[in-house]
């Protein structure tokens, strides 16, 4: 997955939260967050590598697993979007509605 | 690195040649490769001490069950290797030594030997295993992995009755709890 | 359906206390990722895009109303309040913890279900036609065989660590309603021309995938005592000889291609001398006894008629008409029918039941299908045993559940993989294109008329949605970043098994439904009278079609 991105490009690291599976952000503070707003973004290859070597003691550690870099662009106001379609998924959930789980009106007594 | 027989930890008695190396002496058992079997059959077999082979897992047991006339017991360690634990060709060499071909001898796992598969190794006939085993207390770990499912469906070579076998020989209503 | 001994019971519990002891080992690092994936692979559990996912097997489809129960306590207590069926007769849940996984199978042992060996490199759970038992043209109930081949392949010591993953299907009828010859081994029941006594062809390297593959005939007819010795034996070669150095060239059907029909059944043949007739042989006894485990449903006897000839008032409810022409099939037991329940509402996710839903179908198979349930390759339900004198009921139930739509194996009954909306493998989006395509075609009378047309999405190469063999078939592929679909024509699944042809390149969502349009006004334009639309394809070929192509152009 990790494809090689263009030396400037902004990044982030993501993973999978290990004991619940839920996609997180590496965060400035070293963190890992669900929001992707929360990431920390490093635009070079020499930052993107420290970045990793940081994140490698929270795979030993269990925290995480599944570690990945994604290529991200920032809008006007600071937000941070996925370049890749998949990444957009992965970030805010699925494209489509959910089923949403509603109670019906209890069966008939037999005739 | 340290060798478990029957889960349980024991000095190698063996020696493990290269294909240049002289046996240290005629009595000692000494393992070699398949091709230096090959190369040295008569050799070999003539010596006093106890032969053993190294098995690469592409190797067909068949050819090496010609190479010893159809006797296998004419060697007392046939080493099997698992470059890495998702490559299963071990498992059908070790069935195959054991139940086509009447292989008593040791059968042992060797490379990326894990806990969680020694269960299946187990009952595919392999009764050592070399494993990177730093604490003694992981020996009983490993003894304790052949007990977490004690139920089996299939006939192997370990010897455990399978279930259709229990239930044909148990009257109807008195089932037997594993 | 099969009621476990307490055999069964004791290894499904013995592999709930194994898996909850491997969970904590990699909670705490006794395990790194590497070693515990093949692990929880072989409990079910994925990880995928959004979370993990768990695949709980679904025995050859067949469920109870309890059953089905537990799958809707699950969606609700340990996911987002729905599963999704899948074309393999599993369920998945998107959304799970791992911490909480050993206690999901618990739950689940309880009723006699488990999720073992639905993923990784071994023998993968069994599938049969859903309308096994109940077929008017059955030979033999496919599910005693499927159940002894479970049994044979839950944890077997020697095809755990295959070169890739292997999955078998059963069909125990000559209309091959389990897709056969697309499975590493397919068995057909047959009885032998001389004596008359049933037993198997065995067909084996078929597959889809990046490589799709009709089977090859190995055996034609296995006599049933043989039935492991010889699985056995082809198992063995394919484990000694399956190639590990390419996942792409990995399965079975790369094999046997390889060396040759002829070549492989020789290896097999010579491998089967050292099994033959040894422990691994199935006495009659063995299948006696497991097929008295299927404890068979009580039927009420003295009851009359077939939903064939049944008399429908189409004026006094014309919906309900509708529903039992599409939805009900013939049962072998006279005065019942076979209920097929469609999980393919117009602009429904494919496969997806909430948990009420799942209840729901619970209730009504405790009420009016004496207790069970199957779930499709097609990513439907069934329920198998209904009296034709409960039908109308039944369907006032179902609809109140958004579970009535009267399109079983019609155009808009689409089968769509997750796609990239879940899956981490995934190309292309499948959900929001079946959505697209079932709404264009929400009309049902229409969709009548247009007849049997199956349509599959599959979101990448894979092909978990069987695209080969839809009658119309959609690839979704990533071009430079593009979500692009490419359309086949001509697939089919059944005794004819035959691959979809490419019609045109691949094309955006919008694009791919006005061609699909097209396509079905073509084949109305130009069918013969009682031709289906498989049938026009294979009469005509595609020409037809493609000029559709350039005149939407
Ligand atoms: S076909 Fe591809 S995208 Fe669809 S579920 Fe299978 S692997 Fe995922």
């Amino acid at each position: 997955m990790a494809r090689k991105l263009r030396p400037d490009a902004p990044r982030v690291v993501t993973a999978n939260r290990l004991r619940d599976g839920v996609v997180v952000y590496r965060t400035a503070a070293g963190a890992w967050s669900p929001a992707l707003d929360d990431a920390h973004v490093v635009a070079s290859t020499e930052a993107e590598e420290g970045l990793l070597r940081a994140c490698t003691a929270d795979v030993a550690d269990c925290l995480v697993v599944g570690l990945d870099v994604i290529e991200v662009q920032i809008d006007a106001h600071g937000a941070i979007a996925p370049i890749s379609q998949r990444e957009a998924i992965r970030a805010v959930g699925p494209s489509i509605a959910l089923p949403q789980d509603r109670a019906f009106a209890p069966l008939a007594a037999p005739a | 690195m340290p060798l478990l027989e029957t889960g349980r930890r024991v000095r190698d008695r063996w020696t493990h040649l290269s294909d240049t190396d002289a046996p240290p002496d005629e009595a000692a058992p000494v393992t070699v490769s398949l091709a230096r079997l090959t190369a040295e059959r008569d050799a070999l077999l003539a010596r006093p001490g106890d032969l053993g082979v190294r098995l690469p897992n592409a190797a067909a047991v068949a050819d090496l069950v010609g190479l010893l006339d159809g006797d296998t017991n004419r060697l007392g360690l046939i080493v099997l290797t698992f470059p890495a634990f998702k490559d299963g060709r071990a498992y059908t060499q070790a069935r195959q030594l054991r139940e086509t071909h009447g292989y008593r001898g040791s059968l042992r796992a060797t490379g990326d030997v894990l806990r969680d598969q020694f269960f299946f190794m187990a009952r595919c006939g392999i009764d050592a295993v070399e494993v990177d085993l730093p604490e003694s207390a992981a020996e009983a770990a490993w003894r304790s992995a052949l007990d977490e499912v004690r139920s089996v469906y299939q006939p192997a070579a370990d010897g455990r009755t399978p279930i259709d076998v229990l239930r044909r020989h148990t009257a109807p209503g008195r089932e037997v709890a594993a | 359906m099969y009621q476990y001994d307490a055999h069964d019971q004791a290894l499904v519990d013995q592999r709930v206390d194994q898996f909850r002891d491997q969970v904590a080992r990699r909670l705490s690092g006794d395990l790194t990722e590497d070693q515990f994936k093949p692990l929880r692979l072989m409990n079910g559990l994925y990880l995928q895009l959004h979370a993990y996912m768990l695949r709980v097997a679904v025995p050859y489809g067949t469920l109870s109303g309890d059953q089905m129960r537990v799958l809707a306590h699950i969606a609700r207590r340990y996911d987002r309040g729905y599963g999704h069926f899948t074309t393999r007769q599993n369920i998945q849940y998107n959304w799970i913890k791992l911490e909480e996984a050993p206690d999901i199978l618990a739950d689940m042992a309880r009723v006699q279900m488990h999720a073992i060996q639905t993923s990784g490199n071994c023998i993968r759970n069994v599938t049969a036609d859903p309308w096994a038992g109940v077929a008017p043209d059955e030979i033999e109930d496919p599910r005693v065989t499927a159940e002894i081949l479970r049994q044979w392949s839950t944890l077997h010591p020697e095809f755990s660590f295959l070169p890739r993953k292997f999955k078998i299907a059963i069909t125990g009828a000559p209309n091959d309603r389990a897709a056969v010859k697309v499975h590493d081994i397919g068995l057909r029941m047959h009885r032998d021309p001389d004596s008359g006594e049933a037993g198997y062809e065995v067909i084996v390297g078929g597959g889809l995938g990046r490589t799709p593959v009709i089977g090859k005939t190995i055996r034609r007819f296995l006599p049933k005592d043989h039935l492991l010795s010889y699985l056995e034996a082809i198992m063995r070669v394919y484990n000694a000889h399956g190639r590990r150095d390419n996942i792409y060239k990995a399965r079975i059907k790369i094999l046997v291609d390889a060396l040759g029909i002829d070549a492989f059944r020789d290896q097999v043949e010579a491998e089967w001398q050292a099994l033959k007739d040894g422990p691994l042989t199935v006495p009659a006894e063995t299948y006696a006894a497991i097929r008295a485990r299927f404890a068979l449903p009580p039927y009420d006897e003295g009851l009359t008629g077939s939903v064939s000839t049944l008399r429908l008032d189409e004026a006094a409810d014309p919906a309900l008409a509708r529903w039992i022409r599409a939805n009900v099939a013939p049962h072998r037991v006279p005065g019942y029918g076979i209920v097929n329940v469609s999980l393919k509402a117009p602009g429904q996710i494919p496969g997806d039941a909430t948990a009420s839903q799942m209840e729901r179908i619970a209730d009504l198979a405790d009420r009016y299908s004496l207790g069970e349930v199957r779930v499709t390759k097609d990513q439907n339900l069934v329920l198998p045993h209904v009296r034709l004198d409960d039908l109308p009921a039944l369907w006032r139930a179902l609809d109140a559940a958004d579970l009535a739509s009267p399109n079983v194996g019609l155009v808009s009954d689409i089968i769509a993989c997750p796609g990239l909306d879940y899956c981490s493998l995934a190309n292309a989006r499948s959900i929001p294109l079946a959505q697209a395509l079932s709404e264009r075609f929400a009309d049902m009378a229409r969709a009548q008329d247009i007849g049997e047309l199956h349509i599959n999405i599959s979101g990448c190469i894979n092909a978990c949605a069987h695209h080969h063999v839809g009658h119309i078939g959609i690839l979704g592929v990533d071009q430079k970043g593009k979500e692009l679909y490419q359309i086949t024509l001509g697939g089919r699944s059944d005794d004819n098994a035959t691959l979809g042809k490419v019609v045109g390149p691949a094309v955006p969502a919008d694009r791919a439904v006005e061609l699909i349009a097209g396509f079905v006004d073509t084949y109305l334009a130009i069918r013969h009278p009682g031709e289906r639309f498989i049938d026009t394809v294979a009469r005509t070929g595609t020409a037809p079609f493609k000029e559709t192509l350039h005149a939407a152009a």
